[in-house]
């Protein structure tokens, strides 16, 4: 069912959410590379889905808290971590609740999950992200590169599941707009199994470099670097994706 | 009335402190663990027996319906150096099969449902542990409780084990035909006093002997107290432990 509104990532269909296969290893040490993180080190993965990122950072020997909306998910994690005999901390919560402070080393919001509220919510759920980690520590979210998006904008594609990473043969219908005024790519994605169409709204703001600077510094950090791929390649406005990294001062300011 | 647990105060459910480890030994005994064996603690809250029985070296699993309280009992465990799994999840539709050496449901948490549902879950405990495996269950002991009836009973939370100074009502009304406790729970502190209902069956020993047979178990021991001392009518409660056979 489609449901249009500011809460549809409540809605929004399992399969749509989680990646298939495990994060290829090479992933997870750019991301423990540009995070600058050492073996034992915490950091926070959020959301965590099923704890695909969070696995292959645990791989490496990170200590990985998850958080994640559904408890679903929350439940495959912690079986997943089991059966390979790893251990972590997983929560089931929001991201705009989140209340840690100087606890991590770092935050990863992977896999394009950030942008789902409106301007401000998004802004505070990056300075709660900015309060969880410790000075001198860093925060990575990465999102598909709207430059690249909008210069090849595809209102329309019908793709198996499987071609856009997805779990399964079966059809999704991707229809995307692009609102310009406030800055969302408003998508809807139809899935038809069997003759059962069964559609989902969803609404994600997107950021062009400049802005993640702008928000970024907005919310306490300082833009250290700007990746175009999920393994740390240089940006272009041609990069699949974009990855922005910042870092929280080490010293605290003296403003308040 | 119906799914009264959904809505029933978070102060409710939790006991305050920790359990006393001879509590623990008693429940890792009266259930034949041993180290390393693994342990399903249904429902767990926010992990106050499962950070105990972890303590003893038992590997433990729990499940919550509230993922408030898993999420505490994974903090709980992170801060004590301990790891368990923590799921959310409903006991009406556990789906283990023969995978832990144990089940405990501590504390009051059986007979929320229909005798139906009841039965059910019970099936559930039996077909997640192996074979041999034990299924411990905690009730007040009804013919205690009966005898000593108590419509109306006024305390702080604090004395009646949970955490706060607030004064908790509670009304309770014996349904003979349903052979359930029904109650109501009122807390009254600043504001308006909030009343939350709750209902339970209460069983008989001789009812948990017929319920664990029905469910596959045979009932190896009857307990009367936290620490395990033998049943008795006077006993304050009923502890069922039956094991599956081989």
């Amino acid at each position: 069912m489609s449901r249009k509104g500011t809460g549809w990532f409540h809605h929004l269909d399992d399969r749509f959410w989680l990646l298939d296969g495990p994060m290829p290893p090479e992933q997870a040490r750019f991301i423990k590379r540009a995070l600058r993180l050492r073996t034992g080190q915490r950091v926070l993965d959020v959301p965590c889905g099923a704890g695909r990122t969070s696995l292959a950072m645990a791989n490496l020997g990170l200590d990985v808290t998850g958080v994640e909306l559904r408890s679903k998910f929350v439940n495959r994690a912690k079986r997943r971590f089991r059966r390979n005999g790893l251990s972590a901390t997983f929560l089931v919560g929001d991201m705009r609740e989140l209340d840690y402070e100087d606890e991590f080393h770092a935050v990863v919001n992977w896999f394009g999950s950030f942008g789902y509220f409106d301007d401000a919510t998004n802004l505070d759920v990056l300075r709660r992200f900015t309060r969880a980690v410790r000075p001198g520590g860093r925060v990575l979210i990465q999102q598909a590169n709207r430059e690249r998006c909008l210069r090849h904008f595809l209102k329309e594609r019908r793709v198996p599941l499987r071609e856009v990473g997805r779990r399964g043969g079966d059809i999704v219908m991707i229809r995307n707009r692009w609102n310009p005024e406030l800055e969302r790519v408003e998508a809807t994605w139809t899935l038809d199994v069997d003759g059962q169409r069964d559609s989902h709204w969803l609404s994600m703001r997107w950021y062009t470099p400049g802005q993640f600077k702008t928000l970024f510094k907005r919310a306490g950090l300082e833009f250290e670097a700007l990746y175009g791929s999920a393994l740390g390649e240089p940006y272009t406005p041609a990069s699949p994706a974009i990855v922005v990294v910042g870092r929280k001062p080490k010293q605290r300011g003296t403003d308040r | 009335m119906k799914d009264w647990y959904r809505d029933f105060d978070d102060r409710f459910w939790l006991l305050d402190g920790p359990m006393p480890p001879e509590q623990a030994r008693f429940i890792k005994r009266a259930l034949g663990l041993r180290k390393g064996q693994r342990v399903l603690d249904v429902p767990c809250g926010a992990g106050r027996t499962s950070v105990a029985l972890a303590k003893l070296g038992v590997e433990v699993t729990g499940v919550d319906l509230h993922s408030k309280f898993t999420n505490r009992a994974e903090r709980r465990f992170r801060k004590a150096g301990l790891s368990g799994t923590f799921l959310v999840g409903d006991m009406r539709e556990l789906d283990y099969d023969a995978e832990f050496h144990a089940v405990v449901n501590w504390f009051g948490s059986f007979g929320y449902f229909s005798d139906a549902e009841n039965l059910d879950v019970l099936r559930r405990f039996a077909r997640a542990v192996r074979p041999g495996g034990r299924v411990l269950v905690h009730q007040v002991n009804r013919e205690f409780i009966l005898r000593h009836f108590l419509k109306v009973r006024r305390s702080t939370l604090r004395e009646a084990g949970r955490r706060g100074s607030a004064i908790l009502e509670v009304r309770n009304r014996w349904n003979p035909k349903l052979q359930r406790i029904e109650g109501t729970w009122t807390l009254h502190e600043t504001g308006k006093p909030r009343s939350h209902p709750m209902a339970m069956h209460l069983y008989t020993p001789g009812q948990f002997r017929a319920l664990f047979e029905r469910a596959g178990l045979s009932i190896e021991a009857l307990y009367g107290t936290w620490e395990g001392a033998p049943h008795s009518r006077s006993s304050r409660m009923t502890i069922a432990v039956g094991r599956k056979p081989r």
